[in-house]
């Protein structure tokens, strides 16, 4: 496969497990963590802080690399929400050509660009007259952080 | 008083569309699991001549080729159905679903061009949010509902997906163009039978006296006949008619917030009305949840809705009543509100021995039979719950979509703890 494209693997979403997890009020800083904070604070259902939109939300793993500027890994797991109007610089789920892309949608005066975030992989040009859609932007990225 | 009727344009194929947008204008079929039957075309299927229903083997082989035969994905189908259901019950009331891909409701405003321009709103929403477009006709009765929205998803260009038949002019213009099988609750048969006496469109139909109609076919096909004139008869909103239903509700005691508290009594309720049915040997086709705020407190804000669900056939089974209820909960649940009632109320009650069975409907009915009589037996006889649907586990969690993607497959559960 092309490590251009992603091959999107849907996913429906369980929405009735209400999974609370204790959250912690301070900010989490990529510096040393402070030892006065940390207090367990609210309770956060993950289900409600990554799914506004339920209806119009859906899932789907990423297959490739064009993004990993981006955050965006092979594996990771998106997050689309549908019902977002898609604008210049959100990134997307994208069908052009006949396939699925993540890219950011970047618009120039002379058309929409989808542009990956890695510098091997070249912008794509949107000609007007293609079999273009956006899909759905992503809303959120679920990642593993080991691997 | 007027009817709403959302539609999905070609279901099955647009929920492939969806996640395959490759297959945009090209003919696509959705073929049933176990024969290969034809259960869905793209409008581009239609256009070769492709019969809905048709066996596989039986398209000519140099149009089969043409087409790309898809094999059904029910779980998906739905899960897309659910989705467009609830943005529907959202912003409608009274929302009465009637199959996996259609929903009568009534309107919002009064304004036909206010409810015109709401609706065709919806349209664009359902077609973004879920990518499937739908089509939606109103009118002053449900059979008038679904030849508006006909003619809104053939003439999707200049109507929006969305047509309104309420002046009797165009009513009787559009009636004239309308072949008398295409009505509601006309089949072939009786289309033949109407063939022989001239009767070809549904405004011919509409002509002819209602006793008559009565006495050559049916009270049934009456019903449906005077529908076409604008009389409102068809299977009345269950909400508004107490006989022939079985309805269980209850106030609670204070204000419910938690979607889980609201959901346990709905299934409860499901459940006993479910237990009623069946001692009663009937079957009921339609289940109505609603959920209902306190309207006389100023300091909360209001919300009530209901949600009626057809069953494809109708059951006394606990287990497909749940299900169903379940259904119609989660397209009507909001969160954030207070709740001060909830009810189930079944509809379209028939003796058990009636039963017209689906076509498209996969359940073994006689084993549910057995099933639900062997429970009722066990728990009468030891005077408690001792056997129970799996939803009914205290401790466990009640999940529909486990039950939706698995009809028929709930686990039995046996409290040995009860016995004595």
């Amino acid at each position: 496969m092309d490590d251009q494209n992603i091959r999107l693997d849907f996913y429906a979403i369980e929405e009735e497990s209400a999974a609370s997890v204790t959250m912690f009020e301070a900010k989490v800083q990529a510096g040393f963590p402070s030892p006065a904070q940390g207090m367990p604070g609210d309770t956060i259902d993950l289900n409600r802080a990554l799914i506004s939109n339920p209806a119009a939300t859906f899932c789907a793993r990423v297959t490739g690399n064009s993004m990993v500027d981006a955050g965006i890994n092979d594996g990771d797991l998106l997050i689309i929400d549908r019902s977002l109007d898609p604008g210049d610089g959100d990134i997307a789920v994208c069908f052009i050509d006949g396939d699925f892309t993540v890219k950011r949608i970047t618009v120039k005066p002379d058309g929409i660009y989808l542009v990956p975030a890695n510098k091997q992989f070249p912008a794509i040009h949107v000609p007007p007259e293609s079999h273009f859609q956006i899909w759905g932007v992503v809303s959120h990225v679920i990642k593993h952080t080991r691997r | 008083m007027a009817y709403g009727l959302v539609d999905c344009n070609n279901f099955f194929v647009s929920c492939e569309r969806l996640f395959n947008p490759s297959l945009n204008g090209i003919p696509v079929v959705v073929l049933s699991n176990n024969d290969g039957c034809v259960i869905a075309r793209s409008n581009e299927a239609k256009a070769l001549g492709i019969p809905m229903g048709c066996p596989v083997f039986q398209i000519r082989e140099h149009t089969r080729e043409h087409v790309v035969q898809l094999s059904g994905r029910h779980t998906v189908y739905g899960d897309i159905s659910r989705r467009v259901m609830e943005i529907m019950g959202a912003d409608v009331e009274n929302l009465e679903i009637y199959s996996v891909d259609e929903a009568f409701f009534t309107l919002p405003f009064d304004d036909v061009e206010r409810n015109h321009a709401f609706m065709a709103d919806l349209v664009r929403k359902i077609q973004k949010w879920v990518g499937i477009p739908v089509s939606i006709g109103f009118a002053p009765t449900r059979t008038l509902a679904k030849i508006a929205s006909h003619v809104a998803k053939k003439d999707r260009r200049i109507t929006d997906g969305v047509y309104w038949l309420m002046r009797p002019e165009a009513i009787d213009i559009i009636l004239r163009r309308t072949p008398v099988g295409d009505v509601w609750g006309i089949g072939r048969r009786l289309r033949e039978a109407l063939a022989q006496r001239g009767v070809t469109t549904a405004a011919q139909l509409a002509a002819m006296p209602s006793a008559l109609v009565r006495s050559l076919f049916s009270v049934t096909t009456e019903r449906t006949q005077r529908e076409l004139r604008g009389d409102d008869c068809v299977a009345p909103s269950p909400i508004t008619v107490a006989h022939n239903s079985i309805m269980n509700s209850r106030t609670f005691g204070h204000l419910i917030t938690r979607r889980r508290e609201v959901q346990d009594a709905v299934v409860v309720f499901a459940k006993m009305c479910a237990k009623r049915l069946r001692d009663e040997h009937a079957v009921a086709g339609l289940v109505t949840v609603y959920v209902r705020g306190d309207r006389y407190r100023q300091d909360v804000p209001f919300y009530a809705n209901s949600c009626t669900v057809r069953l494809i056939t109708p059951s006394s089974s606990t287990n497909a009543i749940v299900n169903q209820a379940m259904v119609a909960f989660n397209a009507i649940w909001r969160e954030g509100f207070t709740y001060r009632k909830a009810g189930v109320l079944l509809g379209d009650i028939t003796g058990d021995e009636s039963v017209q069975l689906n076509l498209f409907d996969h359940e073994n009915h006689a084993r549910q039979r057995q099933l639900m009589q062997a429970i009722d037996n066990i728990n009468s006889h030891y005077g408690v719950q001792v056997v129970t649907l799996a939803p009914d586990d205290p401790a466990g969690e009640w999940r529909p979509e486990h039950s939706h993607t698995q009809p028929g497959s709930s686990s039995l559960r046996i409290y040995t703890g009860m016995w004595k």
